[in-house]
């Protein structure tokens, strides 16, 4: 049940930037695509192996994979947001703001 | 039908046919299925990473194996080892130390971890070298023997054998190698050598045991252990572990003679506890696993979570190869065990040897032999069968995580990040785990009563129901 109400996240997510990128209303570059589908990845990874280990009855383990896993994919979605602002160019105003 | 059928009338002649189809169904009787498939034998999947190979990855000079004898294991010659003076020092500190730990109420040493240990060693049934003999034979019933292919009679041993409660099964056919790898003499006091005679059904006798030369096929099965209870070793409710798990091995065993004696045919095994043959040697040439710095077998699915045995029988059946999953490479850098181990009996060389410790390891492969009298000595010390090493292994988890799987397949596939992991693992585990305290606590144990039956996970290795 979790799954299916993570990949339904996951999927309405998608889609919202995908038709926002569609429809002019969000210029998103390649990269920003890049670096949201790892962030993505890295939430499901952590939130199952975190899930995985308590299942294990290893909480120290399972608090780890959030540090492992979780800390990194919160990294990567700040740069999924700041990206235009630090590849964007000198000078160049970048269009690619997501709201 | 009408040639101008109304959405309605369309509908109902649907409902109609369906029906007339489900009866059609019901009264035509299902194929047949044929008793001896002779399409190569389905055995259970194994993770994609786990690569059979033509040689086990422990290295194995044939010629200098000989027939080992049981009783020289400190299983029969601790007193001779040891000294009879420490021997007799060594069984009283045990029982004294029993008694002390009981009396201040020791986690895992209370008065229910000695009753829940008496309890699982209860009902044991007892081991005869032809099985319990009691199942009808076809011969019995005037029908002839139930034949298969060598490939078929794999999978339904197999099949049947993981339905009683085993977790893996693997096949080794016996020839001038593994024949060496069955005890020459059995266990202490009886001595009986284990002989292979051209006759048509061996026989138990007073003085020796006779297999015939043509229960040329040695079958080698695992029960899975709790690892829950194994690291809450060094505890009466640790080495509970193990006595649960002889309790259903041996209940297996005397099962799996009785299904080959109902097949039709014969199947000869221990006639005493760790009789007839070396199992982790046979884990290893039956592809069950791989041997390791515990020099014991470490399995893909279960870690060293496993308790093996074996037995030997005329019924056809394929061999099945040794595997590689990188587990020889991995123990290299790894050294958890060894390092955890309170008596320091595990090897902390890098590479393995040739050189056996003592002469309680058998000679022949290059393995990490262990120091078994100072690891005898630990378990009088600590009153049980200790068990740290196993419990403290990196392969000893449940599979749940997904990092599992990903780690184990890297690992399998390239040594270069093995230390990487080695200091993941050390990170995860914390700076106060192991030597000589339980990795986990055993009160902690008896809080949860939401633990699967056994303590085990019986849909490891992607078991599907």
């Amino acid at each position: 049940m979790l799954w299916l109400v993570l990949g339904l996240v996951v999927g309405a997510v998608f889609v919202y930037f995908a038709a926002g990128q569609a429809s002019g209303k969000f210029h998103i570059r390649w990269y920003q695509w890049l670096f949201g589908v790892g962030a993505a990845a890295l939430y499901l990874m952590a939130i199952q192996n975190y899930l995985g280990f308590l299942d294990e009855l290893e909480p120290a383990f399972a608090n780890l994979m959030l540090v492992l896993m979780g800390v990194p994919a919160v990294i990567l979605t700040a740069l999924t947001w700041s990206a235009p602002r630090i590849f964007g160019g000198k000078g160049k105003q970048s269009t690619a703001r997501l709201p | 039908m009408p040639e101008n059928l109304t959405r309605r009338e369309f509908m109902r002649a649907l409902g109609l046919t369906g029906a007339g189809l489900t009866v059609a169904n019901l009264a035509v009787p299902a194929p047949v299925v044929e008793a001896a498939d002779t399409k190569p034998a389905p055995l259970p999947n194994r993770y994609w990473w786990v690569k059979n190979v033509d040689q086990p990855t422990v290295e194995i000079d044939w010629k200098n194996v000989k027939r080992f004898n049981e009783w020289q294991t400190t299983r029969g010659s601790l007193r001779q080892y040891r000294g009879e003076a420490d021997d007799d020092k060594f069984n009283k500190l045990q029982k004294d130390n029993l008694l002390k730990f009981e009396k201040e109420n020791k986690p895992g040493y209370t008065t229910k971890d000695f009753a829940l240990e008496a309890a699982v060693n209860f009902n044991r049934p007892a081991f005869k070298f032809m099985g319990p003999q009691t199942a009808q034979t076809p011969q019995d019933r005037g029908m002839p023997r139930y034949e298969g292919t060598p490939e078929d009679n794999a999978r339904i041993v197999t099949a049947a054998l993981r339905h009683m409660g085993a977790a893996t099964v693997g096949f080794v056919e016996l020839n001038e190698n593994t024949i060496k790898l069955i005890y020459a003499q059995e266990p202490s006091p009886s001595k009986r050598p284990i002989l292979f005679e051209n006759v048509e059904v061996g026989s138990e006798e007073k003085d020796k045991l006779i297999v015939p030369t043509k229960a040329k096929t040695v079958v080698v099965f695992t029960v899975q252990m709790s690892g829950e209870t194994m690291k809450r070793g060094p505890t009466k409710l640790g080495s509970l572990t193990t006595a649960l798990s002889y309790t259903r091995l041996w209940t297996i065993l005397s099962q799996a003679h009785e299904f080959i004696r109902a097949l039709g045919y014969q199947s000869y095994g221990p006639s005493e506890f760790n009789g007839f043959g070396i199992y982790p040697a046979f884990g290893v040439m039956a592809g069950l696993g791989e041997l390791s710095r515990l020099n014991r077998l470490i399995t893909p699915e279960y870690g060293p979570m496993v308790r093996e045995t074996i037995f030997v029988t005329d019924l056809p059946l394929a061999p099945t190869k040794p595997i590689d999953f990188g587990v020889m490479q991995f123990c290299k850098d790894c050294m958890v065990c060894a390092t955890q181990c309170p008596s320091k009996s595990l090897s902390l060389d890098r590479e393995p040897t040739w050189e056996v410790k003592g002469a309680w390891n058998n000679p022949g492969h290059k393995a990490y032999f262990e120091n078994s009298v100072t690891c005898r000595n630990y378990w009088n010390t600590c009153g049980t069968n200790c068990g740290i090493c196993f419990g403290a292994c990196p392969y000893a988890n449940d599979d749940q995580a997904s990092l599992h799987k990903i780690l184990k397949g890297t690992i399998a596939s390239t040594s270069l990040i093995n230390p990487a992991f080695k200091a993941g693992f050390d990170l995860g585990m914390g700076s106060d785990y192991g030597i000589d305290k339980p990795l986990k606590d055993p009160e902690e144990w008896w809080r949860n009563t939401n633990l699967p039956e056994h303590g085990i996970n019986t849909m490891i290795g992607d078991r599907k129901l």
